[in-house]
């Protein structure tokens, strides 16, 4: 045999090899697989062989498929991940960082396939017609997830990773409800939070009643704060200015405008240390003090952090709910009509024990919209009951017109008062509680706080 | 006109004529150069394969498209060392033209049955005829550009001494 022959034979083996081995590496040398819809992705789904010589830590393998459903008589389209194709390395098993870096490729492909879905939905579409799309995305797929990992750079560029991150969130909130928006409906507070807040609700130092929603996501902290304020403007930049003294914080920037609200604030601060960059804008309305809060590590490269602050900050906004609540009203059972609620079994109680009570201005215990006056002349008044420190509390009551009335608490409640209730004149009406211990001169005490109604201020 | 002139001129003629004949090239052809097409054809198919696995590798990421055509080039040119080192002559511009239609055309095969047989493909000739035939003039075109190339490179190596081509 000659030498030339011996050389060629010698290249085709091993480039056979090659050709042989590294399809089935990519399956995991044939393993039975199993295709993963769109979930959230743990390291166990990663079944398959670690890429040889790879600098890498993990692999995903993810796409989109059609299937065609009998029952709704259409295709389909899902993104799913290849659990033979998905690998990692037995040192990334712990690093949720990671793990998070190759749900964020999934993410993308199930993107991609409610795109497909809404593009199904918008017309009647052949086989063929669904396989050509279907070609087509996953081109715009890949193109996605080689940017994804070009920009931050297979995630060692934290800011960025956190910006694609905030950016498919974004993307994928777009098929939600309300595309990503939380909106406070007792306030009229709105702002982007691609991701579930979690909400809570009180009163702050006694005086002002607060509703809040926050995300832990991204390495960064949002919020926005809707508080029920009436006091002086003067004593709210005060409040503002100490706030940024008192936590010891470098202010970096400053900037005032009221042309679009009764006052208007955003403010850029360091915290030297927490290590991190705050940004605070301030809205007050009149009736409402607005606080959003991004908090975010004031690392060497922030710019994909600052690129989320600046869009949640920005994206703030009031919103009418008018609408809202008279939907909620019409469909709603779950709600108070003072006018139709039973008398309450603590005034039977009080009766009973031939006590009496005493009506005690209180803290802010509830939290209230603005009143919806309707042109028949009734009002309806958003309110919901804030926590607070008192856990001896007997019964809520509502007091109007020399009357009471008890009511649950409910997540969307409000009142309701019909036009022969309200009549023309500004008038008061009570809301609160009482406890079952606390008296004064003998009487049960009614802690409650007024909200005062202009009918005709509509 | 002198004698000398007329000699320079009939030397460059025949070269032109030698260099654009294929009758040597089809003289000589035998089982060699296919197995010289099969066997580059491989290689550059295994070569693309690696390049494709290890595609989201940071280096290769950065330069597959400089890593692509050099790797490519240096196995076309190793079809014509391979060549030269079997005849004991190198293979003028049209010899080297058509044994690079012949490899490219052999490696689409190989390209296409791969994908066939790995599953990422579902039909060996794509539907396409209008892409195929356009794909092939500008193949033909490159191929002829490239060999031009090759050539100067020749001339170059026979001034270094080296002539391997």
């Amino acid at each position: 045999m000659s030498r030339s022959l011996k050389v060629k034979l010698f290249i085709s083996g091993v480039s056979l090899i090659v050709l042989v081995l590294i399809p089935l590496m990519k399956n995991n040398f044939n393993a039975p697989v199993t295709m993963i819809r769109w979930r959230e992705v743990t390291w166990d789904d990663f079944q398959g062989l670690a890429k040889p010589f790879t600098a890498w830590g993990a692999g995903i393998s993810s796409t989109i498929y059609v299937e065609f459903d009998s029952t709704q008589n259409k295709y389909i389209g899902y993104a799913a991940m290849n659990n033979q194709q998905s690998w990692t390395k037995e040192s990334s098993i712990d690093s949720d960082y990671m793990l998070n870096h190759e749900q964020y490729h999934f993410n993308i492909t199930e993107y991609y396939a409610r795109i497909l879905n809404e593009w199904i939905e918008s017309r009647k579409v052949t086989y063929d017609e669904v396989q050509d799309k279907l070609i087509e995305l996953r081109v715009r797929l890949d193109s996605w997830q080689y940017q994804y990992d070009h920009e931050n750079n297979h995630s060692l560029y934290r800011g960025e990773q956190r910006r694609w991150e905030f950016k498919i969130d974004s993307l994928l909130s777009r098929f939600s409800p309300d595309s990503g928006y939380v909106s406070d409906y007792y306030s009229g507070g709105r702002v982007f939070m691609p991701t579930r807040p979690e909400f809570t609700k009180g009163t702050r130092s006694q005086v002002s009643a607060y509703r809040s929603y926050s995300v832990e996501k991204y390495g960064m902290f949002l919020s926005m704060v809707s508080r029920q304020y009436s006091g002086s403007l003067s004593n709210l930049m005060g409040s503002f200015y100490n706030t940024y003294k008192s936590d010891s914080l470098e202010i970096k920037s400053l900037h005032i405008d009221s042309t679009l609200y009764a006052y208007h604030e955003i403010a850029e601060l360091y915290d030297s240390v927490e290590q991190e960059s705050i940004i605070y804008r301030w809205v007050y309305t009149g009736d409402y003090l607005f606080k959003l809060t991004a908090k975010y590590p004031a690392t060497s490269n922030t710019d994909g952090y600052k690129s989320i602050a600046n869009t949640f900050i920005k994206s703030f906004q009031t919103i009418d709910t008018r609408p809202y609540w008279t939907e909620v009203s019409e469909s709603s059972v779950d709600t108070v009509f003072i006018h139709d609620v039973e008398v309450s079994k603590l005034l039977e109680n009080i009766k009973d024990l031939g006590h009496c009570w005493a009506q005690v201005s209180a803290a802010q215990y509830g939290f209230y919209g603005k009143p919806i006056i309707y042109d028949d002349g009734s009002i309806l008044i958003p309110y919901c009951n804030t926590n607070h420190a008192d856990s001896l509390v007997q019964e809520l009551l509502v007091a109007h017109n020399g009357k009471q009335y008890s009511y649950d608490l409910t997540e969307q409640s409000y009142l309701y008062l019909t036009a022969e209730e309200v009549g023309r004149k500004e008038f008061s009406i009570d809301i609160g509680y009482t406890t079952s211990e606390q008296t004064k001169n003998g009487c049960l005490i009614f802690f409650s706080q007024s909200i005062v109604i202009d009918p005709k201020a509509k | 006109m002198s004698t000398t002139e007329e000699d320079d001129d009939s030397a460059a003629a025949d070269f032109i004529a030698n260099s654009l004949s294929s009758k040597v090239f089809f003289r000589t052809i035998s089982y060699r150069e296919s197995l010289t097409v099969l066997t580059y054809s491989l290689l550059l198919e295994a070569f693309i394969a690696t390049l494709n696995y290890y595609g989201d590798e940071r280096f290769i990421e950065n330069w597959s498209r400089v890593i692509g055509i050099t790797g490519a080039m240096l196995i076309i040119l190793a079809n014509h060392v391979s060549y030269r080192f079997e005849h004991g002559r190198s293979n003028n511009l049209m010899g080297r033209a058509l044994f690079d239609m012949v490899f490219l055309l052999c490696f689409a095969l190989i390209n296409r049955a791969y994908l066939l047989i790995i599953g990422q493909s579902n039909q060996l000739i794509p539907a396409d005829i209008g892409e195929i035939l356009g794909g092939v003039v500008v193949m033909i075109v490159l191929i002829f550009a490239l060999e031009f190339l090759v050539s100067l490179l020749k001339y170059l190596l026979k001034f270094l001494r080296c002539p391997v081509l």
